[in-house]
């Protein structure tokens, strides 16, 4: 197909082409390969003693940058952990705080007296008699009936029974022998 | 060179859009940190900062004993934001079951929330523990919770009238108290909420709080009741309900000489930790003892006896004609539960003599009679602290018709709480000083010394020695009266007066077949440590229905409940009631010295004298003196 199209350029274009315009030849046609051996050993770098300067300057400043920033950020940053932790210590005290609001309803709950009958029942608790009830005081008399026994008027109707020192009903008492009622 | 151009003008139009760039940048900044400064910096703190309340705590409400009758603790309540929903369906079908709600109606509420716009909706308020935490753990992004708190009431009925209880007012608002001390002391109970300033990150997560303003907590509250006696008395009440047919009843045991009240029960009564419910009695939240006045009936016969003791030559041993049985009063025959033909005046209280009273009454006066009625307390509020109070009802002499002083003096055409019947006891009890009854012990403002409140001055309604002499004849009533074998005490004298009034039917205009059974009493009758009202309202049977016999044995239980608690030493021995026949009771004449030394309990101002009544007391443990 590029023949024909080289014939058809060539009829109709004459000899106005030339050889530049003609398909090059195939690769290694008509190349010949020379490989040129160097040999650098004996390159040596020559000293920068400015450029050594400049990147110690670029680390130190970096390096300086980053501290810098570092120790703009950080106080921040520990702040605002700081914060979290208060948050959560103060979330902790308010449970806490609630927990023990809790159990002292709960404690409320089983001392009960409702609660407290119900398992004197079950533990078959009862009341003592009257006459069991001892008084743990001073004097001789130790229960009722003693100290009953000790008085002179203890079986009378009057208000003045076991009346002590100084009350009404004493007074009346005494008020009443006065007048020879006894 | 004309390469060179070319590159440094490019650069230079590059300049310029850079420097067009850096001043946009530069103007913009000016525009948003000078001009707008003050525009952005609030809404940067609408959206960063919050102002939180932060609630405070609601004060505690304990019993003498120091344990709680009523303690908040915190709560969480959940809401929605229902224009976050996708799909309300889902979202009922997650919350419901978690929540114990019914899941058709939380979808309903869900879509009327949406439909109508709104980004807030309840769902479910102070939930508990276990349900907030499985809320929490579904994670989802339209639910909220919300810190709230919740009141519990550990005791449930125990006292709850006079504990009361608390309720929202509106959803948004805060819980009020709505009875008993919650009402009363709500102001002081609630205290006062703080605020705080928090600081959320872009996920609103609270990174720091600041506190603007300390939340001030509620103070704490100390009853003067008993716990042990209240329940005692509740129950015996609760009895003594059911037995007698009784539709309503109140106890109130009160110290006479410091007015504290000891125990104040009602039946019917209510659960302070469960809301109303529709099969509730109406009289349940209502704290009888105080809101409900009745008519006594013959436990006011003490007022008439006594006014007779201080404004007539009456003394206990006068006879009295008690008209065998009836008396024609201006017209009105009024007839008596016995017939007697004459009676001593002591004989008359203690047979409850209604002839017998009205024969007193009319010796007495209109006048004195009603002024001894004000004297006592009756027809004003007795000033406790607690809400609803009812004065009673005392008309005006002026008011009084003519037959009305024989009504008044067996205790009809006047009406009274059982507290006042109470106080007026305690004024007998005491040596005739009328006291404010006291239901506060102590109020503890945190951080502050607890203030421990002192009884306010007592009025004196009565001589001390017509109080000994009253009760003396009170102690008659309980040994050969119409309280014998009803109302004594093993091992304890008492006395007391019963009260049987008939209750009148307003719609009839005639007097029923049930009564007002009530008994007023005091023990030991020589140095009183608790005065007890008794009431039942609507009890039938008869004379089975009567004070005596219904309203006495509750008198005796709580009584010998109060001395026990209370330690009070015995003063007569157990088997003195049963088997010694106690000889007949014999007045004092004279008590001017009693009189003296029972006032000086009491400082001129009628205050008392703390220091004296503890040196009483310990005497008083004394047996043998």
């Amino acid at each position: 197909m590029l023949n024909r199209l080289w014939e058809r350029t060539k009829r109709g274009g004459g000899s106005s082409l030339d050889e530049s315009t003609r398909i090059r030849s195939f690769a290694n046609e008509d190349i010949l390969f020379y490989v040129k051996r160097i040999d650098n050993s004996g390159v040596v770098r020559a000293a920068d003693p400015a450029s050594r300067s400049r990147a110690l300057k670029l680390t130190g400043s970096m390096f300086g940058a980053a501290v810098l920033l570092i120790g703009i950020l950080l106080p921040g940053a520990y702040g605002l952990m700081a914060g979290y932790h208060i948050q959560s210590l103060e979330r902790e005290n308010q449970r806490l705080a609630a927990e023990q609001a809790s159990l002292e309803l709960e404690e409320s709950k089983l001392l009960s007296p409702a609660r407290m009958e119900q398992l004197a029942r079950e533990q078959q608790f009862v009341d003592p008699a009257p006459q069991k009830v001892v008084y743990l005081l001073d004097g001789p008399a130790q229960n009722a009936s003693d100290a009953a026994g000790l008085l002179p008027f203890a079986h009378g109707g009057h208000a003045g029974r076991f009346a002590p020192e100084g009350s009404p009903a004493s007074l009346a008492d005494a008020a009443f022998a006065e007048q020879g009622g006894r | 060179m004309p390469e060179e151009t070319q590159s440094t003008r490019r650069l230079l139009w590059l300049l310029r859009l850079l420097l067009i760039w850096v001043a946009a940048i530069f103007g913009r900044l000016l525009w948003l940190q000078v001009i707008q400064h003050d525009d952005l910096l609030k809404l940067a703190r609408e959206q960063q900062q919050k102002m939180r309340p932060i609630p405070a705590m609601r004060g505690t409400i304990f019993d003498r004993l120091g344990q709680p009758l009523a303690k908040t603790l915190p709560a969480e309540s959940i809401c929605v934001n229902p224009q976050r929903i996708p799909d309300a369906g889902v979202a009922a079908d997650l919350l419901a079951p978690l929540l114990d709600l019914d899941r058709a109606n939380l979808r309903e509420r869900i879509m009327a929330a949406k439909r109508r716009g709104r980004g807030f909706l309840w769902v479910k308020r102070k939930v508990s523990e276990e349900e907030a935490e499985s809320v929490h753990s579904l994670k989802l992004e339209y639910v909220e919770f919300r810190p709230e708190s919740r009141r519990f009431y550990p005791h449930g009925t125990l006292a709850s009238q006079v504990v009361g209880s608390t309720g929202m007012v509106d959803e948004d608002d805060v819980e009020k108290g709505n009875a008993g001390i919650e009402m009363a002391f709500d102001e002081e109970l609630s205290g006062r909420p703080g605020l705080e300033r928090t600081y959320t990150d872009v996920k609103q997560n609270v990174y720091d709080s600041v506190v603007a303003r300390d939340p001030d907590p509620g103070e704490d509250i100390t009853l003067t009741i008993d716990p042990n006696l209240q329940y005692l008395a509740e129950k015996e009440l609760d009895k003594t309900v059911a037995s007698s047919h009784a539709k309503t009843g109140s106890i109130v045991a009160m110290d006479p000489y410091t007015g504290e009240v000891l125990a104040m029960a009602n039946f019917p009564r209510f659960d302070s930790n469960l809301p109303p419910s529709p099969g509730e009695p109406a009289e349940a939240r209502s704290n009888l003892a105080v809101t409900t006045p009745f008519e006594p009936g013959s436990v006011f016969k003490t007022v008439t006896l006594s006014a007779a003791l201080e404004t007539t030559t009456l003394r206990p041993d006068s006879i009295i004609n008690c008209g065998n049985g009836s008396i024609n009063l201006f017209g009105r025959i009024i007839h008596d539960h016995n017939s007697y033909p004459a009676l001593s005046m002591a004989d008359v209280l203690a047979k409850s003599s209604n002839i017998g009273a009205i024969n007193i009454g009319l010796k007495v006066g209109e006048r004195a009679l009603y002024e001894y009625v004000r004297r006592f307390g009756f027809g004003e509020k007795t000033g406790i602290d607690l809400p609803g109070e009812s004065a009673g009802v005392v008309r005006r002499v002026e008011q009084w018709t003519p037959s009305s002083i024989g009504s008044v003096a067996m205790g009809h055409e006047v009406s009274a709480t059982a507290v006042q019947l109470a106080v007026a006891g305690a004024a007998i009890a005491n040596g005739g000083f009328r006291l404010r009854p006291q239901i506060v012990l102590a109020r503890h403002k945190p951080g502050q010394p607890e203030e421990r409140l002192t009884p306010e001055k007592g009025l004196r309604a009565i001589a001390g020695e017509t109080a000994v002499t009253m009760r003396q004849m009170m102690e008659g009533v309980v040994l050969h009266g119409t309280g014998k074998g009803l109302a004594n005490l093993r091992g304890y004298t008492s006395g007391g007066k019963t009260g049987s009034a008939q209750i009148y039917d307003l719609k009839a205009h005639v007097y029923t077949h049930s009564y007002n059974a009530s008994f007023l009493g005091f023990a030991p009758v020589a140095n009183p440590r608790i005065v007890i009202a008794v009431t039942l309202n609507g009890t039938t049977g008869g004379t089975a229905g009567y004070g005596g016999p219904v309203a006495a044995p509750v008198f005796r239980e709580v009584a010998m409940a109060a001395l026990r608690i209370l330690d009070v030493p015995k003063d007569v021995p157990d088997e003195s009631v049963s088997s010694v026949t106690p000889p007949p009771v014999r007045f004092v004449p004279e008590f001017q010295r009693v009189h003296s030394l029972t006032e000086s309990r009491w400082d001129s101002g009628g205050n008392l004298d703390r220091r004296s009544f503890l040196a009483g007391a310990q005497r008083r443990s004394q047996p043998g003196l």
